[in-house]
């Protein structure tokens, strides 16, 4: 295979993989953070309103 | 509006797998890789991440952002979402494509996926050892599916192939009743990772088998990922090949195709997320996860693994003639051939039944938020129609006309068009300012200016050019497909019978949906 043929091999296998890698770490890390089925969508006038004592 | 309880995703990573699961299939790892054979090898994959950047990621995002919208606004299914974002009398019965596109295709789907399981059972027992010759494989297949003569599948009895199409219903229907969370996600949470194993081991096994045959030393691993990779006349033979026009369109069809943009099961998945969940990223991911299984593993096995064995000359074929003919005599070959023949078929039925299940699940959610039928009434009504479907195309063997038909005027032109409608939707009518508030809430990535651009712009024009010039490709033989073969017209009155029933149901739902309005105004 030409030098070429391992170049366009390495980028699209390399690049589909380690943009899958890339998504997958991001999508993990921000599972505490992401609000999906965190429990219900919150209320907005229950989440913005100001802590009362 | 649908009323009582609502169905919903467990987790972002259970609905970024099921969508994955959807988009991959037998066209990941058996339909690119021949393509890109067949066009120059390396050449094929310019238009083809063309074709990702100005069609399928731009299309992806959008369907998730209006799947959202619309269920946000208490639907679940095409007409009710399209009816939600653009007022007008028409927008449900567009939607309609949304519902038969999936379902007709799960009728054909359906048996494929059966021949999956079957050839996987078959490995199991070790009865797919026919020798060296082709024919002998190409005749064993052509006995399984009934090609010879219509009827000539139910011929073979309650034999392995009947048994497996039954199988395969059964246990598509026991899934999604189910539900959601319940059921498409926690098949596709197991599904996706186990597929994803079965074809690292293939990977392994094609890439360490050096050269297998010392009689062919040309015939090595290196020589079959240049087969599948290498650029053919190096840059004079690339430019070649970049003029050839007909390239280009098999390139974005297989992207359209193998995204599955423009089914209708992407929209009615992102419309089960909450108003704050991201959409940006998991649908970034989905389409991350769907080019990794094409390109990193359907890339790096197939065409490999076929010209190992039988050359230039074996390494080229159609989904069913690479899959179903060529590599099992592959595997024959192959040293601990029946495992991996066995592995092959199980990862391809894995991603078969991920993609059939996401066919079901939008009928069953106009069904309930339509006709107010609850998950029995709605997985019943589907089971019936979906079966006498299925019943014309394993009936209609003969040549696979009824499934060639089905598939060109509903799972090629139909997609296109319930892309290009989905396309305008978004771009034209809920606008790209709405579209990005619903694609930036909550978005856990930033999704670049230019898309507001290529979608209301590009990717029509790209769509409509590609959708043209296949349809000026294929148009003449299908359309004289249907002049000469009863079967194909059989088939497709039922295709529109099913049009016209599904027409009259969202009619009425519509009439519901309009007098809850009132009811709440």
């Amino acid at each position: 295979m030409s030098l070429w043929g391992w170049l366009i091999l390495g980028m699209a296998v390399g690049g589909t993989t380690g943009f899958l890698a890339w998504c997958l770490l991001r999508v993990l890390g921000n599972q505490d953070k992401n609000h999906l089925h965190a429990t219900t969508d919150l209320d907005p006038r229950q989440t913005d309103r100001e802590p009362t004592d | 509006m649908s009323s009582g309880k609502k169905d919903g995703w467990g987790s972002s990573l259970g609905v970024i797998l099921a969508v994955t699961g959807s988009a991959v299939g037998l066209g990941n790892f058996l339909r690119f890789p021949g393509l890109a054979a067949k066009y120059d090898g390396a050449a094929f994959l310019i238009p083809y991440f063309i074709a990702l950047l100005l069609v399928g990621l731009p299309i992806a995002w959008s369907e998730w952002a209006m799947g959202r919208f619309g269920g946000q606004r208490g639907f679940n299914s095409c007409p009710g979402i399209f009816r939600a974002i653009w007022k007008s009398r028409a927008s449900p019965y567009l939607g309609v494509l949304g519902l038969i596109v999936p379902v007709v295709i799960y009728m054909y789907y359906l048996w494929i996926e059966s021949w999956c399981l079957g050839y996987a059972l078959k490995y199991l027992t070790g009865s797919l050892s026919l020798g060296s010759e082709k024919a002998a494989y190409t005749d064993h297949f052509s006995s399984y599916v009934g090609i010879a003569a219509d009827g000539a599948f139910f011929d073979q009895g309650l034999a392995l192939p009947v048994l497996c199409l039954l199988a395969c219903v059964a246990l598509n229907f026991f899934i999604i009743y189910r539900g959601l969370s319940g059921g498409i996600e926690k098949v596709c949470l197991w599904g996706m990772p186990l597929l994803v194993l079965c074809a690292l081991f293939v990977l392994i096994r094609v890439l360490t088998l050096g050269t297998p045959d010392p009689a062919h030393p040309e015939r090595n691993v290196v020589a079959g990922l240049a087969q599948m990779w290498d650029l053919r006349g190096g840059v004079p033979g690339l430019l070649k090949s970049l003029a050839n026009a007909e390239m280009w369109l098999a390139a974005a069809g297989q992207i359209f195709f193998s995204l599955s943009v423009g089914f209708g099961v992407i929209i009615n998945y992102a419309s089960y997320l909450k108003k704050r969940d991201d959409i940006a990223l998991s649908s970034t991911t989905a389409v991350a996860g769907n080019e990794f299984c094409e390109v990193s593993l359907g890339g790096l096995i197939t065409i490999p693994a076929a010209f190992l064995f039988l050359g230039a000359a074996g390494a080229v074929g159609g989904t069913f003639g690479l899959g179903f003919q060529t590599l099992p005599m592959v595997f024959d070959r192959m040293p601990a051939g029946q495992l991996f023949g066995f592995l092959w078929f199980f990862l391809l039925f894995i991603a078969a039944v991920t993609s059939s299940l996401s066919m079901l699940q939008p009928a069953i959610a106009f069904f309930e938020e339509g006709l107010g039928l609850g998950r029995r009434g709605s997985v019943s009504l589907l089971g019936f129609i979906t079966l006498m479907g299925t019943g014309i195309v394993v009936w209609f063997t003969k040549d696979l006309a009824a499934l060639d038909a089905m598939d060109f005027w509903v799972g090629s032109f139909g997609i296109f068009v319930l892309a290009t409608i989905q396309t305008l939707l978004y771009g034209w009518v809920l606008g790209p300012k709405r579209g990005r508030e619903e694609l930036e809430r909550g978005a856990l990535l930033p999704i670049p200016r230019i898309f507001d651009f290529v979608i209301r712009y590009v990717s029509p024009v790209f769509l409509l050019t590609v959708f043209i010039l296949w349809l000026h490709q294929s148009w003449a033989s299908n359309w004289q497909a249907i002049q000469t073969q009863p079967s194909v017209r059989i088939a497709l009155v039922f295709v529109l019978a099913v049009i016209i029933l599904f027409v009259l149901l969202i009619a009425h739902a519509v009439r519901t949906w309009e007098a809850r309005e009132r009811k709440t105004a």
